[in-house]
């Protein structure tokens, strides 16, 4: 089994015509997976005597009902749209980073390095950081994107057992050699220049430009991946590998590139976060960014531009789990069964067709 | 520095234990032909949920029984969408992962009141065996571990003969290596897939309790911590063939323990604990084995 399992998300249904009519089909699996992770939420709320309604409300408006609302919420799309991308261009080559944590982690790490380590001027310093995280997430992911092309080890597990190597790694080197000394409950380096940090150009909160280039690299990425040469080989070896190779096309390079570019992008996150978030490297301080990505490139059913409306949903509901933890007492791992059961259904493709067939024969033929 | 001792011989069984009972849960799902990625997040619920029933129902065989169960309720729902609802085994898995460390905490509050995690009224006995005990050298190796380690030596003889010596073994087998085939004669072929998940979700609840009553005696946030990854690896590099996933689950067990001595001697942690997931990174490439990758083709290319 599963030698047929698509990771592209939901599987691809016949081709629809028109724009609306594809738009409808592409978001189906998204809203019914969403649909059953509520319903899941919703009876595990009224199981603890809470009103659904309440918390949905909280969520919405801890969200989007304040100046601090918005600017958490596109703090958090900044990451997650960024995620999205990096696990979709895996999914466009037939490849799932499941590591992609272990390699925002080391972006982090080698982000606030330069942080701190070298002097540049303000405008250069944060985008020196931040591609050298690139670098650092890049590198990472090589390593199972070998172990992938040359020994046929599954991508998905290497690149998970590597995040865990990535965070002892990391660990150490800030403990051993970069650990501030202030700091003695948590593991934290120094603090980064004030040159390198990225500053937030919203009155409250930490929004930065990292949001629009975020935005940016969606935008590009969907673009080059349509529309390019290079693109379409990675669709190709994606799409159909055999054939990809035996057109002649270099299909193990094209693998290791998207694995890699995938890898650079995740890093970059890492980077941003430190730099601008927590402006130093603190261990662990990644919330789970990996499978917040998975769930953005799955709810965007592998379309790149897609991360930029999945994203954002995911930050709307990242945003507001703090306010229902904060005003109703209703834990925020309420988001987290919510996420879970959305990934855990989204790719059900014959729930979709039964509830079609269900539809069909109530509105007749 | 005495570091090959008998201790260490001995708290690798202690610590191969989950590994051992979750990896050969986890080969009854691949024998019938289904990817199971979900052990981690099963033996996160096993391991919370045999704290909490033993603390609701204050008996601790009670507790262990009603985990299994409960852990064998939620993984069905994974194997409706898998089974029967064509999802992506690993993507879907993952969704589990996700579910499953959410849901504990959320049940933890709204269980127990509690947050961060729980101690156990109880925690499982050392037993000592009658004859062994005695023994210059096998007494302290073998003897004074817990129910679930004698258990989990005891899957591999049960569990060869599940398989290899009944017809539901057969079946089993059948439905992995040709389900149309197995289909044609007559079986079941949903029916032995959820099977072979319960069977592997009651392992994995097995494995967390160990975790949770046998090591610590008691329940903390995420307890798990990537063991039931390995315990994956162990299936996939053991072939899903009872003896090899068994040997290499036990060998996985090994690496832990030797960590945790290497520890003592003043080898820095971080580096250390990251020696499993190396090994088994290091162990799936130099197998080098192609059935792993899922994708028919999208393997290395063959050389020109």
């Amino acid at each position: 089994m599963s030698a047929d399992a698509t990771t592209g998300g939901p599987a691809a249904a016949p081709p629809a015509n028109g724009f609306v009519a594809r738009a409808w089909q592409s978001i189906q699996m998204p809203l019914i997976a969403t649909l059953a992770g509520l319903l899941l939420t919703t009876v595990l709320i009224l199981s603890i005597g809470k009103s659904p309604l309440d918390v949905y409300a909280a969520l919405l408006r801890g969200a989007l009902g304040s100046v601090f609302g918005i600017s958490s919420t596109l703090r958090w799309a900044t990451p997650l749209i960024l995620a999205g991308v990096a696990v979709t261009i895996g999914f466009k080559a037939g490849l799932f980073n499941a590591g992609l944590s272990g390699q925002i982690y080391l972006g982090g790490l080698v982000g606030s390095l330069l942080g701190f380590t070298i002097d540049l001027p303000a405008g250069l310093h944060p985008a020196v950081a931040i591609l050298g995280g690139g670098v650092a997430g890049g590198f990472w992911a090589l390593i199972p994107a070998l172990l992938r092309r040359y020994l046929g080890a599954s991508e998905i597990v290497t690149s998970l057992m590597l995040w865990y190597v990535a965070i002892g790694i990391s660990d150490f080197l800030v403990r051993q050699f970069f650990r501030d000394p202030t700091s003695a409950a948590f593991l934290m380096s120094v603090k980064v220049a004030p040159d390198a940090v990225l500053p937030s150009f919203f009155p409250v909160g930490n929004v930065s430009v990292m949001l629009f280039v975020s935005i940016a690299v969606a935008i590009v990425a969907h673009y080059l991946m349509q529309r390019s040469r290079l693109g379409y080989e990675v669709r190709l070896t994606g799409a159909n590998p055999l054939y990809a190779f035996y057109s002649g096309l270099p299909t193990g390079r094209r693998l290791i590139l998207a694995f890699c570019v995938s890898g650079f992008l995740a890093g970059m996150i890492g980077a941003a976060e430190s730099i601008g978030i927590n402006q130093r490297f603190v261990s662990q301080f990644d919330p789970g960014f990996g499978f917040d990505g998975f769930l953005v490139a799955l709810l965007a059913g592998g379309n790149i531009a897609g991360c930029i409306p999945a994203g954002i949903f995911l930050a709307i509901l990242k945003a507001g789990g703090t306010e229902i933890e904060r005003t109703l007492g209703v834990s925020k791992s309420i988001i987290w069964i919510l996420q879970g059961s959305i990934i855990l259904v989204v790719s059900a493709y014959r729930l979709r067709d039964q509830i079609n067939a269900l539809f069909k024969r109530r509105t007749g033929p | 520095m005495d570091i090959l001792t008998l201790s260490l011989f001995s708290s690798t069984l202690v610590v191969a234990t989950p590994l051992i009972l979750a990896a050969m849960g986890g080969m009854f799902s691949h024998q019938v032909g289904v990817f199971n990625f979900t052990l981690e997040g099963v033996m996160l619920f096993g391991s919370f949920f045999s704290v909490a029933f033993t603390i609701l129902t204050g008996n601790i065989w009670l507790g262990i029984l009603l985990a299994g169960l409960a852990c064998i309720v939620l993984s069905a729902m994974w194997s409706w969408v898998v089974v029967d609802m064509g999802a992506d085994p690993i993507i879907s898995a993952l969704g589990f992962m996700l579910l499953a460390q959410g849901g504990t905490i959320f049940l933890l509050n709204a269980m127990l009141g509690q947050t961060g995690g729980a101690f156990s009224p109880l925690q499982l006995d050392f037993i000592r065996l009658p004859f062994i005990d005695g023994l210059p050298v096998l007494g302290p190796l073998l003897s004074g571990h817990t129910i679930l380690t004698y258990l989990s030596w005891l899957t591999l003889p049960l569990f060869v003969f599940i398989l290899y010596g009944t017809p539901f073994g057969l079946a089993l087998r059948a439905v992995g290596e040709k389900p149309e085939a197995a289909a044609a004669a007559g079986i079941n072929v949903r029916l032995m897939r959820y099977c072979a998940i319960a069977i592997t979700a009651f392992c994995c609840a097995l494995a967390g309790a160990q975790l949770s009553l046998g090591l610590l005696g008691m329940y903390t946030d995420n307890m798990t911590a990537g063991r039931g990854i390995i315990a994956f690896a162990a299936v996939v590099f053991g072939r899903h063939r009872p003896l090899q996933v068994f040997l290499v689950a036990l060998f996985f067990g090994f690496a832990a323990a030797l960590t945790d001595r290497l520890q003592g001697f003043g080898l820095p942690s971080e580096l250390l604990n990251t020696l499993p997931y190396l090994l088994t990174v290091i162990v799936l490439a130099i197998s080098g084995w192609r059935l792993l990758s899922r994708r028919n083709g999208m393997q290395a290319p063959p050389p020109l």
